[in-house]
């Protein structure tokens, strides 16, 4: 299957978005939950009694979302889901005092052994994966994926199913 | 079968597979060090209830700092946490592996504490000279009333820099990228503030 321009800068977007997600919920799966309790303690604007909980269910969200987006699974619904998100990372981020304070701190987005952003580089990223994901949320064709493999195998089902009997065929 | 109820299973699969990824990436992991293999360099019972495994650099400067909340945090359960110390030289600084040596060797004389202490104390004397501190470290095993012949000895002693490589090897494959970095019960600490939560958390339970 060809590509045009514009399709393939949204591939490329969907895929983009999708491995940011993933990638943070993975690397932060594969290590103590406290690390990122420690992070989410370290932006000062969450209750310490609900840490614990948002320590251990953000992650999954990230790592399914994030794949999810990648392999085109329900993409519209789960891209609106990671522009969700990326809007609750980008007003978290801007309410606390770190983001001022201290803007060039490990941001802790990616565990302590993944990638090491600023909280002033993820605020950047945050910005342009909403943009791209909420765009995504709004679009209907998505190349290579389950999405449009299984729209396809509909189209061919209801126009199967869409046929009359004796009735002749027009070019 | 309607398009949705296949939708609906298709998401299941892939969540049982992403799931499964994750659980299998977690089973493969490397474990924690044995801390009973490191006596010399572990304080507190044994038996206790909160085991506090810290990875640090003696030229760190936030290592320096942090040795007195952790002092703190030891002195007030003192009974119930079992710290041990994790050799984790940095890169990027100069005098750090001779300094986890000369500490080593003061661990097989069984005074590594007094000379870890002494070696964040002065840390800003050592950690400024151009040229390697050797004699200084051997004055501090000195005035400690080491035996110097065999601690200098086991300044040069290759093995001696082998495990202190293989543990800052080890704490890489734990996920240690920065100093101080602690491990409480198995599980990761970031900095002090996480760390004197962390112990005041598993002691309440």
């Amino acid at each position: 299957m060809k590509l045009s321009l514009g399709q393939g800068f949204w591939f490329a977007a969907r895929l983009f978005s999708g491995f940011i997600f993933a990638y943070a919920g993975w690397a932060k799966l594969n290590e103590p939950s406290a690390n990122f309790e420690a992070s989410l303690l370290r932006y000062g604007i969450f209750s310490p009694q609900w840490i614990p909980l948002l320590a251990a269910t953000l992650p999954w969200i990230e790592w399914l979302l994030g794949s999810f987006l990648i392999l085109g699974y329900a993409p519209r619904l789960v891209a609106a889901g990671c522009s969700f998100l990326s809007l609750a990372f980008l007003v978290t981020l801007s309410s606390s005092r770190l983001f001022l304070e201290s803007g060039s701190a490990d941001c802790g987005c990616f565990g302590q052994s993944g990638f090491h952003l600023s909280i002033r580089q993820i605020f950047f990223v945050d910005l342009v994966s909403l943009c791209l994901t909420t765009r995504l949320a709004l679009a209907r064709d998505f190349p290579w994926s389950l999405h449009s493999i299984f729209v396809k195998r509909n189209d061919v089902r209801d126009d199967i199913k869409n046929r009359r009997p004796g009735k002749r065929e027009v070019m | 079968m309607p398009s949705w109820l296949r939708d609906i299973a298709i998401g299941v699969v892939l969540t049982g597979l992403l799931v499964g990824a994750v659980l299998l990436a977690r089973q493969i992991k490397p474990q924690l060090p044995a801390t009973d293999l490191l006596s010399a360099r572990s304080k507190g019972p044994s038996d206790a209830k909160v085991k506090v495994i810290e990875y640090s650099d003696f030229q760190c400067p936030a290592c320096k700092t942090a040795q007195m909340t952790i002092n703190g945090i030891l002195a007030l359960h003192q009974e119930k946490i079992r710290f041990t110390f994790q050799h984790f030289p940095l890169e990027g600084h100069r005098w750090s592996r001779i300094s986890h040596q000369a500490a080593e060797c003061a661990a097989k004389q069984s005074r590594f504490w007094d000379y870890h202490d002494r070696l964040y104390g002065d840390q800003e004397i050592w950690s400024k000279g151009v040229q390697p501190p050797v004699e200084t470290f051997i004055q501090y095993a000195g005035e400690m009333g080491l035996d110097l012949n065999e601690f200098a000895r086991c300044l040069s002693d290759v093995e001696v820099a082998k495990t202190i490589q293989a543990e800052r090897m080890g704490g890489l494959d734990l996920g240690v990228r920065s100093t101080p970095s602690f491990f409480v019960n198995g599980e990761m600490v970031a900095g002090v503030t996480g760390l004197r939560e962390k112990i005041e958390r598993v002691l309440a339970q």
